[in-house]
């Protein structure tokens, strides 16, 4: 007769254990760095059962002792009612929790919950998303990756919250002094698509969870499309070089405008009276030029490219606010000639960013993320020769650094910057605006042997008394570009460079002035 | 000699039984123990969690640019203020 019984005691050992794994904490989410930008945190709320209480006059007074100010303003009719359940007060330490036992009421508990909380509070709000009450993602990365955080898996960006920083006050300040809508900004490593930074003004913090407008929860960075302008012009001049219709010293006569109809023309603001190159069209941006060089590309050809370069999908990374391009895809030239300087298509600066780093990395396509140790399946495909992507190169590096270029507001001395402008007019009540614009501005540094590529977009900058009244992206996000990326480079580890034009290792090409 | 045997093997049984007793209870004294141990684990854990949210709530970069500004008088670095360490040895013994 042995009195052992060894099975009962296995199981509830075993229980144990099950009721441990019942708990699973959703996952944080840490930066490049390991910066924590997503946590959960237990907390406790103080929770009474009213209608047990004797002396809840007495309770109460102890209560607002202990908690000051946190107590609700109608404490003293809920606990002299007759409810079962009253939360008292959210979210307090244990050591309150053992003063309010003192008490020696019957019907006081504590309730366990779990919150989440961004410690970076608005830094990166769009990206990480949110998550409901039950702690599942409903937006960003906590949805798209919601298996795995609620598998309580860490999730480890690309994202660098230092110069998340950087960027958002940037841009925030840019917007501010334009007295702007809204803006949107990407910095992206230009040879592997990892991420570093995602900023769409207005934003908001993570951890609150009412008041939202529409504006501040839509992430103009991914999800917004815009029609991107003379942005666009980068990659007709890449289609020209490549398919070899175009050659670089060709000349292109801009000096009278495209008629299409009646009431529409292509026309240019800066008028020049001779003909002139590819580079010269795109460092002058020249509507009528670039009209002409996708008059001589054809639609199949433009099309190709557009679709190797990703304007026919969503860009797939890993937030699920993502969308798809829009086309005018009528066969009328006009339509070709406009999608060539970047009217009649819609993408968002997301698939700004990528095509523009494909065009300068060397011609290889790229598969933008947000994770830090993504390594991307698949060959990379050369969408462009590398001889068109140095050609591209030394096109956009004198758009930003000879003295006829339209975004030389953008130069830095000491880290050589290419870029292209665009400025478009707004798209509203089914006409183009005069004096409303979206202005945008996309291009790569150091631009030699590019590393980073950005895109910066502002809606709705008004003319100010400052820019001489104008509100072309020229004079509203150039000036920041330069200073963005003064500031940036340090922390990318980009050395600054002492060499001359003529030691970087570009193509040379003469500009000549808007008049001889 | 029979006797002497039952009478040992009845002795050596009353000892199992109570090695048995003995055994069984520090085994669940050890048990509870371990629960509460587990617990505390689980509680000291949370609130390395919540230290840790809060260190990065208050080193979250823009506080920090705020207290370097401010209070340190610290600026940005700028691209003239990197150099390249032989630079530097150059001008080092340029001087002496």
């Amino acid at each position: 007769m042995l009195m052992i019984k060894p099975k009962t005691t296995i199981k509830n050992k075993s229980n144990f254990t099950i009721a441990q794994n019942k708990t699973k904490i959703r996952g944080n989410i840490y930066d490049n760095n390991g910066y924590l930008i997503a946590t959960t945190i237990r907390k406790y709320d103080l929770v009474v059962n009213p209608s047990v209480l004797r002396e809840p006059k007495k309770f109460e007074i102890k209560l607002k002792k202990i908690f000051d100010n946190r107590v609700p303003i109608n404490l003293k009719d809920r606990l002299s009612s007759k409810l079962k359940y009253f939360k008292v007060v959210k979210n307090i330490s244990m050591e309150d929790y053992n003063k309010v036992l003192k008490i020696g009421e019957p019907g006081i508990n504590i309730e366990k919950n779990y919150i989440r909380k961004y410690p970076g509070k608005s830094l990166v709000s769009h990206i990480i998303g949110k998550v409901d009450i039950d702690g599942q993602g409903v937006s960003g990365v906590e949805l798209k990756l919601n298996n795995e955080l609620s598998m309580s898996e860490d999730i480890h960006l690309s994202i660098d919250s230092g110069i998340q920083n950087i960027l958002r006050q940037l841009l925030l300040e840019q917007i501010n002094k334009f007295e702007a809508n809204a803006g949107a900004a990407i910095i992206m490593n230009a040879n592997n698509g990892k991420i570093k930074s995602i900023v769409s003004l207005p934003d908001y913090d993570n951890n609150l969870n009412n008041h939202l407008s529409n504006k501040q929860i839509f992430n103009n960075a991914t999800k917004g499309l815009y029609e991107l302008g003379s942005t666009l012009k980068i990659f007709t001049a890449a289609m020209a070089i490549e398919s070899g219709k175009v050659r670089d010293d060709q000349l292109i006569d801009v000096s009278s405008p495209i008629l299409i109809s009646k009431s529409q023309k292509i026309s240019d603001i800066k008028k020049i009276n001779f003909p002139i190159n590819l580079p010269e069209i795109i460092v002058h941006s020249s509507n009528i030029g670039t009209a002409k060089i996708a008059s001589s590309l054809g639609h199949q050809i433009q099309k190709k490219y557009f679709n190797l370069l990703g304007f026919n999908k969503k860009v797939n990374i890993e937030i699920i606010e993502t969308s798809l391009p829009s086309f005018n895809n009528d066969n009328h030239p006009s339509s070709l000639m406009s999608k060539s300087y970047g009217y009649g298509i819609q993408i968002s600066p997301l698939h700004l960013t990528k095509a523009t780093a494909i065009v300068l990395n060397g011609g290889k396509s790229i598969s933008p993320t947000l994770l830090k140790y993504k390594t991307v399946p698949g060959k990379k495909i050369n969408v462009f020769s590398e001889n068109t992507s140095k050609k591209l190169r030394s096109i956009l590096y004198l758009v930003v650094n000879d003295k006829n270029g339209t975004g030389k507001s953008a130069k830095s001395y000491y880290y050589p910057i290419g870029g292209k402008t665009g400025t478009v007019n707004k798209f509203i009540n089914g006409k183009y605006s005069k004096t409303e614009n979206i202005v945008a501005f996309t291009g790569a540094f150091p631009i030699h042997k590019p590393e980073y590529v950005f895109t910066i977009v502002i809606d709705q900058p008004k003319p100010q008394k400052f820019s001489s009244m104008r509100n072309t992206a020229g004079w509203v996000i150039a000036p920041m570009v330069g200073k963005l990326i003064n500031r940036i480079s340090p922390i990318l580890k980009i050395k600054p460079l002492n060499l001359l034009p003529s030691e970087l290792g570009l193509t040379k090409y003469k500009i000549r002035g808007a008049s001889l | 000699m029979i006797k002497v045997t039952h009478f040992l093997i009845f002795l050596s049984v009353v000892g199992l039984i109570f090695l048995n007793y003995e055994i069984k209870n520090s085994f669940q004294k050890k048990e509870k123990q371990i629960v509460k141990l587990k617990n505390l684990i689980s509680e000291k854990e949370q609130n390395i969690k919540l230290m840790k949210a809060e260190i990065a709530y208050l080193s979250r970069p823009e506080r920090l640019q705020r207290i370097a500004e401010q209070k340190l008088n610290m600026k940005e670095i700028l691209p003239t203020d990197i150099w390249n360490i032989d630079d530097i040895s150059k001008l080092y013994f340029e001087k002496n």
